[in-house]
């Protein structure tokens, strides 16, 4: 098939004019009006558009769906690039290598693609945009972002982000795309199969509830929760769902949302927000990252905070307005959408893997109460040294100090047990940790909690930031039996083990008091080592 | 060389003050008061509390 790849100005107020000519009826769409001004705001200031492009989304849709209309419907796509650089003489050189040798050395300029559909009702079949680009901001983060190669003349280019996809209102719903945003991300990130929006309808859909069968075809007015979380249980996921409690006195979570929403978007896990603005119908958003409140005041943080204080908003995929948008904790404070978790939050649906058994909060409360416990026994360990070494021991005494202690920010993540040993053993953490985790198995999931002082965990840099204790839990685990892994607080460092061998299954416990600094970094999202932060330090 | 230094078993700080192993039930045991436990419950019953009906709320 003949496919055209035409370079598109974009330096001038008419070239965007153009653009929006070239694009028709879709360029009038309120979602396609948002991703033209982001990337212009972000400095597009060339596109190539591909025409026409098979895109893999909406051949499914076309045959689940549009291919039985009476109506003829077309099924060929295009597929627009936005670059920060100029690309007018691309097409100088007659040599098709050189062209794609030039476009590859674009890559840096490269902002991302929207693939557009036949369908002025909704034009948007998928979208990838660089957050490197869209998040630039020092305070905002995506932590749940995928690469993929992205090909063109020949060209390959890397793009990191996260999916976005639009509801294509003929035959699904918000509810629909938030899965797909999700379900790519993982098929992306961790191979995970992939899956069609028809796919998902129809996962959603097994078993059919009478009501939905109101709108035809069915699930194309909404999904309910219930629905979501069956699509999802069939794309492989196992999600966890959270709702408030419904008393007299209004909802209670029992949780606070944001804490919970924020542990789980620092592991890189993508979460499903259904928020409820009044209607009898909700929207669903997907939250993929935070941006941090450089001024928040530590001294007026609540006891036991989790590191989600400092998080002013979340950035969240919207497939209704756009990419990396920002959802406020609470209302008031600048937005990019109309609702805000404080307000507007009904429930969340955690796209989880296979093998985590054990939600955030639960394991944060467990990392937080063995603390607590190290720091009760504390004196009891100092009675246990010889009599020279019991004075200064041991060294950040003062975090065991009660107020503390409750003043102690956590920072609870979910990531692969075989990461968290490459990491600790690189960290600044003490020989003998490093010693006791080279020499150990971990699970395939853990979950780390990572304490700190407030002011020593709030700069937006995160090699700036210090950890002085952490405690890493199995994530198959259960408060039913010994689930803890490693406890590592100031002079104390305690592991569990089991004896395959042995006859009785209780963990025994090692501890170890020893008379090392407690002071090393954060997991730095993106990196294995802390390279760059010790080069940081020592420039 | 021994067989030990083949191992990880080998790999020993000399920097530790104080090594003690034991089985979770002696009182140096680290672990969780039954408060803590407690407070797991509570999230747990929360857990089963908030799902009820919560199923059938509509995003669309």
């Amino acid at each position: 098939m003949l496919a055209n790849t035409q370079i598109v100005p974009l330096g001038s107020d008419g070239d965007w004019a153009n653009l929006a000519q070239i694009l028709g009826a879709s360029s009038q769409n309120q979602l396609v009006a948002n991703l033209l001004d982001a990337a212009r705001n972000k400095g597009c200031i060339y596109a190539l558009l591909e025409t026409p492009y098979i895109d893999r989304d909406f051949t499914a849709s076309f045959m689940a769906f549009y291919a039985s209309l009476f109506r003829p419907y077309k099924k060929l796509c295009k597929r627009l690039h936005f670059f920060a650089c100029d690309l007018s003489q691309l097409f100088v050189s007659a040599d098709p290598g050189e062209i794609a040798a030039n476009l590859e050395s674009s890559a840096s300029d490269y902002l991302g693609y929207v693939v557009f559909r036949p369908l002025a009702h909704a034009p948007v079949s998928r979208a990838l945009l660089s957050y490197e680009w869209f998040a630039d901001d020092a305070a905002k983060e995506v932590s749940a972002r995928a690469t993929e190669q992205v090909h063109v003349l020949g060209a390959s280019l890397e793009l990191s982000g996260f999916p976005l996809t639009q509801q294509d209102t003929r035959v699904g719903a918000c509810a629909q795309a938030a899965i797909w945003m999700a379900g790519r991300y993982f098929h992306l990130k961790h191979r995970a199969p992939w899956f069609s929006l028809s796919e998902i309808t129809d996962n959603a859909l097994r078993p059919t509830d009478a009501a939905i069968t109101r709108s035809l075809p069915a699930g194309s007015d909404y999904l309910t929760s219930d629905n979501m979380v069956r699509a999802l249980r069939a794309m492989g996921r196992h999600p966890v769902f959270y709702a408030p409690h419904e008393t007299p006195q209004g909802y209670d979570w029992g949780i606070d949302p944001s804490a919970v929403i924020g542990q789980y978007v620092d592991s890189g896990i993508p979460v499903i927000l259904g928020l409820n603005d009044g209607h009898s119908v909700g929207h669903a958003v997907v939250a993929v990252g935070s941006q941090r409140d450089e001024t928040l005041d530590v001294a007026t943080l609540a006891p036991e905070s989790a590191q989600a204080v400092f998080a002013s908003n979340f950035l969240v995929m919207d497939d209704q307005r756009g990419a990396y948008l920002r959802l406020p904790v609470e209302a008031g404070g600048s937005s990019d959408v109309p609702y805000n978790i404080s307000d507007h939050l009904q429930f969340m649906i955690v796209p989880l893997p296979n093998k985590v058994f054990l939600t955030s909060e639960i394991a944060e409360a467990i990392a937080r109460g063995f603390v607590n416990d190290v720091a009760s026994k504390i004196g009891r360990f100092r009675s246990q040294l010889p009599a020279q070494k019991q004075a200064n021991w041991p060294q950040e005494a003062e975090i065991y100090e009660p107020a503390k202690l409750k003043g102690l920010v956590a920072r609870t993540y979910l990531t692969y047990g075989w990461k968290y040993k490459s990491r600790a053993i690189r960290n600044q953490t003490s020989d003998i940790l490093k010693q006791e985790v080279i020499k150990r198995d971990f699970p395939k999931y853990v979950w780390v909690t990572e304490f700190s002082h407030p002011d020593e965990t709030k700069p937006l840099d995160p090699c700036a930031r210090t950890v002085r204790a952490h405690v890493v839990i199995d994530a198959t685990g259960s408060r039913f039996w010994e689930s803890t892994l490693l406890v590592d607080c100031p002079g104390v460092m305690v592991a569990w083990d089991f004896d395959p061998s042995a006859t009785e299954d209780a963990a025994r416990q090692s501890l170890f008091l020893v008379d090392h600094p407690n002071i090393y970094f954060p997991k730095i999202r993106g990196q294995h080592t802390f390279d760059v932060c010790l080069a940081a330090h020592s420039a | 060389m021994t067989t030990d230094v083949l191992s990880t078993d080998s790999i020993k700080s000399d920097s530790v003050l104080v090594a003690l192993t034991h089985s979770n039930d002696v009182n140096d045991a680290v672990r969780l008061t039954p408060e803590v436990v407690k407070e797991i419950e509570k999230l747990e019953q929360y857990a089963v509390l908030s799902s009820h009906r919560m199923g059938e709320f509509r995003v669309g």
